[in-house]
């Protein structure tokens, strides 16, 4: 033992934690609770609370686990399907990309389009789609089964939507060929941008920008 | 999975008896030493830091889930953490000198010792700075796989991030290092702001690890 000097290091650490796990210990008794963490600035602790104070304490560590709960969810399924679930619709650009890599790994298409502001991509029908409106981050927004944005079906699709504020997470499952396109388009110059949320059998068709009507 | 009770001693039963805790350590130590061995040059703070990292994960043993992963990747999690927060310090403070610690435990003999597991891990280090360019996530990945030798599982487990998600992290960060490899030193800026270049980075890129033995990492499409 003499021999081996790092285990010296080893040991005086070792010993040092061991008062921290007994000090731990007696607070969680002492608070009888779920795991409330206190802090105890006593003289055996002195040195770690100074050391791991400044990552600890300062909050600067986020520890595996404690992350907050994702937006959405991609779950491969033994069938091959895809189950997907979105919890918060309104995805920053970074969750977008992360959400498309997870599709991506499971098999499904996946396009993130951002059209010029006043114009959207036409596209063909789609199987579904979810419009995001802005500061509704609550999840309201338009679920249409078989339809999408296009010049033609602009026109005819007048019948009312049903709002999906109640249905979020928003929740479906996808084959391993289907696609997804994620649509950040701004109606008009200065406008907040929506996103539009499509789901389509096969692979997506190209995006052709058109001017947003309406 | 027998009871935990008669076997190891998880985070949770270390953090609350000191020689369950014993158990847990000396499990640990030397691999947490290495990977912090990996990332700082200097002996005082890669005592700090192992100090840091075990003291972390004894007040955060709560958070430990089982089924989110194996504890030597919750705790290279934490180590992680640990790491990044000193270089946040670091650059705040410029050496403030105000550490304590895990240093005054090293006499003389510890510090040559501490300082010839860091010369170990020279090349890990050069290769970590050859993946300085790949964006955070990609590169977080990278470096637990092809440097620190995580399965893509518990490497996803460490980053908290999911196992697919840390698939397709590698598979780009892979992909971008094999570009600028192939781009060779004078490559300039590849559109996302990735890439690295370099002998280190090619190295990564083939998925080798820093010492000898290439090592794969490739990752397979599936589950599990």
């Amino acid at each position: 033992m003499n021999a081996d000097k790092t285990e010296r290091f080893e040991d005086r650490l070792l010993a040092e934690l061991k008062k921290e796990v007994a000090l731990n210990a007696a607070e969680r008794e002492a608070a009888a609770g779920p795991a409330p963490r206190r802090r105890l600035v006593t003289a055996p602790r002195v040195g770690f609370a100074l050391a791991g104070g400044a990552a600890v304490a300062a909050g600067f560590i986020v520890l595996p686990g404690m992350a907050a709960p994702p937006a959405y969810a991609v779950e491969e399924k033994p069938d091959g399907s895809v189950q997907v679930s979105i919890k918060d619709l309104t995805l920053d650009r970074d969750e977008q990309r992360d959400l498309a890599a997870d599709l991506r790994a499971a098999g499904v298409a996946v396009e993130i389009r951002n059209p010029e502001p006043g114009t959207r991509c036409a596209s063909d029908l789609r199987v579904g789609s979810m419009t995001v409106l802005p500061g509704r981050s609550g999840g309201d927004g338009e679920f249409a089964v078989g339809r999408a944005y296009s010049p033609d079906s602009a026109v005819e699709a007048q019948e009312p939507r049903p709002p999906v504020g109640s249905r979020v997470p928003w929740a479906f499952a996808m084959d391993a060929n289907d696609s997804m396109v994620i649509e950040n388009f701004v109606p008009k110059e200065g406008a907040q941008h929506r996103t539009n949320f499509l789901v389509a059998r096969g692979a997506p068709m190209a995006c052709e920008e058109v001017p947003v009507e309406r | 999975m027998a009871g935990e009770r008669g076997r190891r001693a998880g985070p949770r039963e270390a953090a609350r008896d000191p020689d369950r805790f014993e158990e847990f350590y000396r499990r640990h130590v030397e691999k947490i030493t290495r990977f912090v061995a990996r990332r700082v040059d200097d002996p005082h703070t890669a005592a700090d830091l192992t100090a840091d990292v075990f003291l972390a994960a004894i007040r955060s043993a709560d958070s430990y889930r089982p089924e989110r992963g194996e504890e030597e990747a919750w705790l290279f999690g934490i180590a992680r953490n640990v790491v990044s927060a000193e270089r946040r310090r670091a650059a705040r403070e410029a050496d403030s000198g105000s550490r304590l610690a895990g240093r005054r435990l090293l006499d003389s003999d510890d510090i040559t010792r501490m300082e010839e597991r860091i010369h170990a891990e020279d090349r890990a280090r050069a290769l970590l700075g050859s993946m300085a360019e790949l964006p955070e996530g990609e590169r977080q990945v990278l470096e637990l796989v092809a440097v620190d030798q995580l399965g893509v599982t518990e490497a996803a487990a460490a980053l908290s991030i999911r196992k697919v998600t840390a698939r397709v992290r590698l598979h780009r960060a892979r992909k971008a290092l094999a570009a600028a490899a192939r781009r060779g030193p004078a490559a300039d800026e590849p559109p996302a702001g990735r890439g690295a270049t370099g002998a280190g980075a090619a190295r990564a890129a083939e998925g080798m690890r820093a010492g000898d033995a290439p090592v794969g990492i490739s990752y397979a499409r599936g589950q599990a």
